[in-house]
């Protein structure tokens, strides 16, 4: 802080509470032996300091304990890992057990190409989802475009007019802001008082 | 003493330098257990007297910071050491007393005000604090003033006021907390602190 454009008051308060850095609070010590209104500035200060200390409460006896006691009997954190490895190996193991699975009945079978058939199923099913998915994505967009291509068939006049009362709501909104500002401004002023 | 900082808890060694916040947490999620309640004991009275102020409600208090304690150690390994474990624990339970508040739909309003019409002041009844630390300090008209004072500052400065000297944060920390610039901390404390040296005049005298 440049301590040479501050409120000398305002440095008092800062000295008392141990937020001013050593060679500014050497100075502020000499602005205070020569200033009898600091020196009485940093007495009520003070003393308003220690009055606000003595309302601080401390927690009760055995609280620490008692946390501890409530505490989860195994780590949260190494729980969520676990879980997280768990998962994927999970699912890992559950795909590895149907491929098997699937190619072990086809090779017991004795059916040729039954286990690759069963895969092509798969892939194809994987397939046609991904599909669907795509094409359910561009309808949506089709439908906002088709929405923007109505607008813009409109008459000039109405895209003008919606233009005009949006610009009149922006104005409205940015004038009204301070305003709400000031009435909150005042009222804090009030308060004050 | 550095600000808002304080003499070491209950389980940590005399003249050893105290743990940082960040290295007992490591230890913590590394396995000790016990390294959690070195951090419990650090911050309990602070979190109790902050939750306190909040509420003035010392059964209350005492549940929510035992609860901002479970809530601190569920989410332990999601704690970013770039920030401070102190202010990570404050802003848990201010959100907790914000919402008990808001539960309760009690708000913080002042004690004492003035009528619009009148100039005479109206006292605000309060609901009951018993039993309470403060019991003996609300029979002293001087802690009842202190109370009215800090309770009658708007709401902004009451808060620093509150962060700074009860629940002891540092300068930084609160900045931190309240996502404001260091300098505006420091003008609202001293502010809110001329605010209370002017309604307590009478008491800070010699």
């Amino acid at each position: 802080m440049d301590s040479a454009h501050t409120d000398p008051k305002l440095l008092v308060d800062l000295g008392l509470d141990g937020a001013l850095a050593p060679a500014e609070s050497e100075a502020l010590r000499g602005r205070i032996a020569n200033d009898e209104a600091l020196r009485r500035e940093e007495r009520e200060l003070g003393k308003l300091h220690e009055v606000l200390a003595a309302g601080r409460v401390v927690a009760r006896p055995g609280f620490t304990t008692a946390v501890m006691a409530a505490l989860p009997e195994s780590a949260p954190w190494a729980d969520r890992k676990l879980l997280g490895w768990r998962s994927v190996l999970g699912t890992l193991a559950a795909v590895l057990a149907l491929a098997l699975g699937a190619f072990g009945i086809a090779g017991a079978r004795g059916v040729d190409g039954v286990g690759f058939a069963a895969a092509r199923a798969v892939a194809d099913f994987a397939v046609s989802t991904a599909l669907s998915g795509a094409g359910l994505l561009a309808a949506s967009w089709r439908g906002v475009g088709m929405a923007v291509a109505a607008a813009l068939d409109l008459p000039a006049t109405v895209i003008f007019g919606i233009g005009v009362v949006a610009v009149n709501a922006l104005l409205i909104a940015l004038l009204r802001r301070p305003r709400r500002r000031r009435a909150a401004l005042a009222a804090a002023t009030r308060r004050r008082r | 003493m550095a600000a808002g900082t304080r003499p070491s808890a209950v389980l940590e060694p005399k003249g050893v330098p105290p743990v940082p916040d960040e290295e007992l947490v490591a230890r913590v999620l590394a396995g000790d257990q016990g390294s959690f309640g070195v951090l419990v004991a650090r911050y309990q009275d602070r979190l109790v007297s902050f939750l306190f102020r909040m509420l003035r409600d010392l059964d209350t208090a005492h549940d929510l910071a035992q609860e901002v304690f479970l809530r601190v150690y569920q989410a332990l390994d999601r704690f970013d050491p770039q920030f401070k474990f102190s202010t990570w624990a404050f802003r848990v339970a201010h959100n907790l007393g914000v919402d008990e508040l808001r539960r309760r739909k009690v708000r913080w309003v002042p004690l004492q005000r003035q009528d619009a019409e009148d100039d005479s002041p109206w006292e605000r009844e309060l609901p009951s604090l018993e039993p309470s630390p403060y019991h003996d300090l609300r029979n002293d008209q001087r802690g009842a003033a202190i109370q009215q004072a800090i309770d009658a500052l708007p709401g902004d400065y009451r808060e620093l006021i509150v962060m700074r000297h009860y629940a002891e944060l540092s300068y930084e920390e609160i900045a931190q907390l309240k996502r404001m610039p260091l300098g505006t901390v420091k003008n609202k404390l001293f502010r809110g602190r001329q605010m209370l040296k002017e309604k307590l005049a009478a008491y800070l005298g010699d």
